[in-house]
């Protein structure tokens, strides 16, 4: 268990070292200079060398990289070319904003997806489970953006139930940032996001829960716990659904991957202010240290997934013994 | 006669099913009787695909979506199971009739504690708290010889043998009437195969449950049983006490298994039947076994023999053969391996 | 190749859903090819009327089938002419997508050993990567056209076929024919591309349904995010468009079809990858 353990850690650390690295020189080799937009061409050329020395920008690339390391280490992630301030300042709302739009969502899609799913490979071949199927792979065809606009179009624009978007009423911000996710006006806006990430998150779990549960129910174990005159509903969710949800497991940390990753999109439409957006907003402002630190967090929520998903299998499937 | 006739346990009467194969009826059992006293053993012998699985099935109540009892009846104490509600046959399945079931290693979940799988059996029908129902499963583990501590393994934490053992101590959890046994030892190795069945031989006898024992194999019946059911394509062709049986089948195809077993009592080498079992989705209206059989006229083509008396001085002895009353003559050439290939479909 | 490929069709025709899925895939492809042919305005055709004034924002009409767009574009033109887009797209990338996958997946599997272990923790990594995010990132870098986005979504989508061609081929590896193949002194480029290659054809097949599904939404959700290639009118930056004007309340006629489109045509994509998968390998789990 600690081997498996110690192994793990090690292979997310390499992934994320390895994407820092990349993220790194990728900014820095690849065409077109990101810093213009902070430092201008017209200045006069000492200016401009000031300005450099003040972003670091004058030391050479490896320096460069190592002192970006270093910093990283005390999760100082420079300084916005935008507002000028440190990124670490306001990066750590923003992650917190996405969090509590992609991880509640996400759970709770995940099970609604997997109970539903059960049921209906429990129910095979019945009409409801053909529209359900045909439904959800409509659903996860579907541009989430798109759902998103519909949804506001509807719910916000035409029956005017719910903000049209943001985290907060403009004006209502309260002092105390935490004091925030405890408003109802917060709720209010969370609302919408919710809902439409819940139906296109719930596609995956459902469609995958069904499947395998068609072939969970064939087997052996399932007749038997039937003949010794178990209770339907108790095969259904003690033997047919724990058997199940191995591979639910697995793709767990695909399935985090995604939502964290897809929260740019979803969190475009709604002007949710997490990192998503942040990310978005800085590309467009060539803002790189925040588009960086955006990024770097936003991977490692997604490697932090796959890990604790990983931790989760060796849970489920006493088989697998952690080597 | 009546004075040494026992109880009656079960009763399977005219019972006929099939199975829906894309749309298609499949036979699977046709005209199927018999009956089990209390504390029997009965063998029921036939190649995979006769519808000895389908037969189990249908007496546990756990039948495929696909297949369908169109005839008959399975009576249980004179109370029919098919006539019985759903939660009705919930609760009398495991707690009247058990079943030992043919691969240990799939039929345990893999997921669970081989002690959890069977005190869940006991709490499915005995209103008892977990440390009741574990107490009992302490002592099942004892009464088959497997260590009580090992209750909280898994099943792939187990050999084969030990799953096996655990198997048959799910089925005696609540004590039933009667254990169906399905191929309760085939993957295991011969040494402990013969340990199982001693033990499973002296369960029975200590506490008088009566089994039906379904195999291929016709010596196991030979050695455990004392009546026989021999069946072919989803029908009974021959039944009796299984040593009459043995030593003087009335049915081709009892002949057939019969001499394809080594005896070394004898100077005859073993045959094998040529031919395979027929197609049950076509309609057969004659003999089941007429393609393959060295006896067979052209009246067995057309016409479904009967499952009557063979001797008349013994009524619990009945085939299904136009020419059971050849065979007291003609047995011995059955012996012959060219004598099968005389077959209408082999020759 | 060429007969795994016809067999495809075939197989995914056998199946109801399959062969709505066919129909409707090649209904949308033809609008792909003819589109642009068939439709009455160019993509960013301004459309006046008699007395000149520009078409804003008009509703559905029998002129306008869906109506037009803020700039008075004829929404039904640019849903014709951004079929093609999509689709090239999606093809394009599904195919390199799987062209290095197979290719990463066969390496990996029949070398093993220290090739096999940096390929899958290449592969590792890349699953890691927040897969929007990292093109965005990428297409920030290298300007915005039709091949940087295909590059980009190739850089990255390769990962899932990597995987599941390389447990194929470890199973593969030890099957009679290879060991045959090796004592006859095939090269190992003759066994990974003559004998191993044709067998994990049925996979690629799969994984390209699953790509292009893939590559149409993402496509579409570069589009939205505004990293789109801004000469290009494809269903994406029709939404995007829409939403940047804020006139969607205004003009629901302009968002609902490019949606729809994009639901209609990625669905028909998956019921074909599904409708073949369940024949050819029931074990292989739907992976994005």
């Amino acid at each position: 268990m600690r081997r498996f353990l110690v192994k793990r850690l090690w292979h997310a650390a390499l992934t994320l070292f390895v994407m820092i690295t990349g993220m790194f020189f990728m900014f820095r080799l690849l065409p077109g200079d990101p810093t213009a937009t902070v430092i201008s061409p017209a200045l006069y050329p000492k200016a401009q060398a000031a300005l450099k020395a003040q972003f670091g920008l004058d030391q050479p690339l490896w320096m460069q990289y190592f002192i970006y390391l270093k910093n990283l280490t005390v999760f100082d992630f420079g300084v916005s070319f935008h507002t000028l301030r440190p990124v670490a300042g306001e990066i750590g709302n923003r992650m917190v904003n996405t969090l509590v739009l992609i991880l509640p969502s996400m759970i709770f899609a995940y099970f609604l997806g997997a109970l539903v799913g059960a049921y209906m490979a429990w129910r095979r071949g019945s009409k409801a489970e053909g529209l359900l199927v045909l439904l959800a792979t409509a659903l996860q065809s579907t541009p989430v953006f798109w759902l998103g606009m519909l949804a506001i179009l509807f719910f916000s624009l035409k029956l005017d139930l719910f903000p049209v978007g943001h985290i907060v009423s403009p004006g209502k911000f309260p002092q105390a940032t935490w004091q925030m996710y405890f408003s109802l006006d917060f709720l209010h806006h969370l609302a919408l996001p919710f809902m439409v990430n819940v139906a296109y998150q719930f596609c995956f779990p459902f469609l995958l829960m069904r499947s395998t549960m068609l072939s969970t129910i064939g087997e052996d174990y399932i007749e038997l716990a039937r003949m010794k005159g178990v209770p339907e509903n108790k095969i259904l969710y003690h033997h047919a659904m724990r058997n199940s949800l191995l591979p639910l497991a697995t793709t767990l940390p695909m399935i985090l991957g995604w939502a964290v990753a897809g929260s740019v999109v979803i969190e475009t439409v709604f002007s949710w202010p997490g990192l998503g957006l942040l990310m978005v907003e800085a590309v467009g402002r060539s803002d790189y240290p925040v588009v960086q630190a955006s990024f770097l967090l936003i991977a490692v929520l997604t490697v932090g997934g796959t890990l604790l998903a990983d931790l989760m299998y060796g849970l489920l499937d006493p088989r697998i013994s952690y080597k | 006669m009546a004075n040494n006739q026992k109880e009656i346990l079960l009763e399977i009467k005219n019972l006929d099913a099939h199975y829906n194969v894309d749309g298609q009826p499949v036979s699977a059992l046709q005209d199927v009787n018999f009956s089990i006293q209390k504390g029997e053993r009965v063998g029921l012998v036939g190649e995979s695909g006769c519808g000895k699985s389908t037969l189990l099935k249908a007496i546990m109540g756990v039948l495929a979506p696909n297949a369908q009892i169109t005839r008959g009846a399975i009576k249980l104490h004179e109370g029919d199971l098919l006539q019985a509600s759903p939660e009705q046959r919930r609760q009398s399945r495991w707690n009247d009739i058990a079943m030992i079931t043919q691969s240990a290693l799939n039929a345990l979940n893999p997921v669970h504690k081989i002690g959890d799988q069977i005190i869940e059996a006991i709490q499915s029908h005995r209103d008892v708290d977990r440390q009741q129902a574990r107490t009992r499963a302490t002592e099942l583990f004892e009464l088959v010889g497997v260590p009580p501590q090992r209750l909280d393994d898994f099943p792939h934490q187990f050999s084969g043998g030990m799953r096996q053992r655990a198997v048959i101590a799910m089925a005696l959890a609540l004590s039933p009437e009667i254990v169906l046994a399905d191929e309760p030892t085939t993957a295991l190795d011969v040494i402990v195969q013969d340990q199982i069945f001693e033990r499973l031989d002296l369960l029975q006898k200590e506490q008088a449950f009566s089994m039906i024992l379904v195999t291929h194999d016709l010596a196991l019946v030979v050695e455990s049983c004392s009546r026989i059911i021999v069946m072919y394509a989803g029908m009974i062709v021959e039944t009796g006490p299984t040593h009459e049986v043995v030593r003087r089948p009335f049915h081709p195809y009892t002949a057939g298994l019969r001499y394809a077993i080594p005896d070394p009592s004898t100077k005859y080498e073993p045959i094998s039947i040529p031919g395979a079992p027929p197609d049950l989705s076509q309609q057969i209206n004659g003999c089941r076994f007429a393609p393959r059989c060295p006896l067979a006229t052209s009246k067995c083509e057309l016409e479904m023999p009967p499952l009557v008396s063979s001797l008349a001085s013994d009524a619990a002895r009945q085939t299904r053969c136009h020419h059971a009353d050849q065979m007291d003559q003609s047995r011995d050439r059955f012996h012959d391996q060219s004598f099968w290939q005389t077959a209408k479909t082999t020759s | 190749m060429l007969r795994t490929f016809l067999n495809f069709f075939s197989i995914v025709w056998r199946s109801y859903a399959g062969k709505i899925s066919l129909i409707v895939f090649t209904i949308c492809m033809s609008l792909a090819v003819l589109g642009p042919i068939a439709a009455p305005y160019g993509p960013t055709e301004r459309v006046y009327d008699a007395a000149g004034n520009l078409v804003r924002l008009a509703p559905p009409s029998w002129d306008h089938w869906l109506g037009t767009t803020l700039l008075g574009r004829d929404v039904w033109s640019q849903m014709l002419w951004g079929a093609r887009p999509a689709l090239t797209i999606g093809l394009l990338t599904a195919l390199g997508t799987v062209v290095i996958g197979v290719n990463v997946g066969l390496l990996a599997g029949y070398l093993g050993g220290a090739v096999d272990s940096f390929l899958m923790r290449l592969t590792d990594i890349f699953l890691g990567l927040p897969f929007l995010p990292f093109i965005i990132v990428l297409l920030s870098l290298t300007g915005q056209n039709i091949w940087t986005i295909i590059l980009a979504m190739m850089a990255v989508m390769w990962r899932s076929t990597a995987r599941i061609v390389r447990a194929e081929v470890l199973s593969l590896r030890e099957r009679q024919f290879i060991a045959a193949a090796r004592t006859t002194g095939a090269s190992d480029f003759d066994i990974i591309y003559r004998e191993i290659a044709p067998n994990v054809m049925p996979f690629a097949l799969v994984g390209i349904t699953f790509a292009l599904a893939w590559a149409i939404i993402t496509e579409a959700s570069i589009g939205f995010l505004g990293f789109g290639d801004p000469n290009v009118v494809s269903w994406g930056s029709i939404i995007y468009d829409a939403y940047a004007s804020q006139m969607m309340y205004r003009a629901p006629w302009w968002v609902v079809p490019p949606g729809i489109a994009i639901m209609i045509l990625v669905t028909s994509v998956y019921f074909m990858g599904r409708a073949y998968e369940e024949v050819v390998n029931p074990r292989i789990k739907q992976a994005g």
